[in-house]
């Protein structure tokens, strides 16, 4: 425990060919961290809507902007993704959908769902905007 | 049965080798909390991304006139809670997993705790603030 460990440490994961399950996995929590970030965007932007307006309307310029535009959409889709994803886990904590194969069907069924979630999301919130 | 495992202490019993060695009574509450707000976030959540895509205007005036409705501000409270609740315990054990050394380890589990509460206090104070004016 004390001593420096200096033999190679498993598991090495360079030698695996990435695979749906793995992927699926580490994308959850990158989409989790991600949307940490905008968790306090929105907490930035309640806060200026309270008390400092012209940063309020700074924020919502940004988001007006190409990359603004790209990151809400980045945003949407890792939203939908750690959602489906999450309630995936949620049953995995309820010892539901163990087997490989319900894992690769849940697995999909999660890339589907956050696809469709975003497209309808994005879809109307760009048809709104055109209404406008 | 297990006499192979009591022969070093023969006069001790199964307890009492264990005693002292288990749970501390408090390891699971970030397990647990992870998935409570987890589910207490999809219905919020999915409010909170409708409201968004719906609202005609996202405009100041607009915006906070909206915010300002009292279970507008209750609801809005509820979910940037276990949000940022959520992301808290998440960003934490995921720092735990992948920051090696244990003084920048240290330093980001401090901040992200410290960020959560300035962010939830912040929210907090802009929704009460928003109702009283609005």
């Amino acid at each position: 425990m004390s001593q420096p460990n200096t033999r190679p440490l498993s598991p090495h994961l360079q030698v695996y060919r990435p695979q749906l399950t793995s992927v699926l996995s580490i994308s959850h929590r990158a989409s989790g961290v991600f949307l940490s970030a905008g968790a306090l965007v929105l907490s930035l932007l309640i806060y200026a809507l309270a008390f400092d307006a012209p940063l309020y309307e700074t924020v919502r310029g940004l988001f007006n902007t190409t990359i603004g535009q790209g990151a809400l959409c980045l945003w949407t889709f890792a939203f939908f993704y750690h959602f489906s994803n999450g309630i995936r886990h949620l049953f995995w904590d309820m010892g539901k959908g163990f087997s490989l194969p319900n894992v690769y069907i849940s697995g999909y069924a999660v890339l589907a769902s956050a696809l469709v979630l975003t497209t309808i999301t994005l879809g109307y919130g760009h048809y709104v905007n055109i209404g406008q | 049965m297990s006499t192979s495992a009591n022969k070093d202490t023969p006069l001790q019993t199964p307890l009492g080798r264990v005693r002292g060695l288990g749970s501390a009574k408090s390891g699971a509450h970030h397990w647990i909390y992870q998935r409570l707000t987890a589910v207490l976030l999809i219905p919020l959540m999915l409010c909170l991304v409708a409201t968004l895509v719906t609202l005609p205007s996202l405009e100041h005036g607009e915006a906070a006139a909206y915010a300002a409705q009292p279970l507008v501000a209750l609801t809005l409270f509820f979910t940037m809670a276990a949000m940022l609740y959520h992301a808290k315990l998440g960003l934490t054990v995921v720092i735990e997993d992948y920051v090696h050394c244990a003084c920048v380890r240290i330093g980001m589990l401090v901040a992200v705790k410290i960020l959560a509460v300035i962010a939830i206090s912040a929210v907090s104070l802009a929704l009460i603030k928003l109702v009283i004016a609005g």
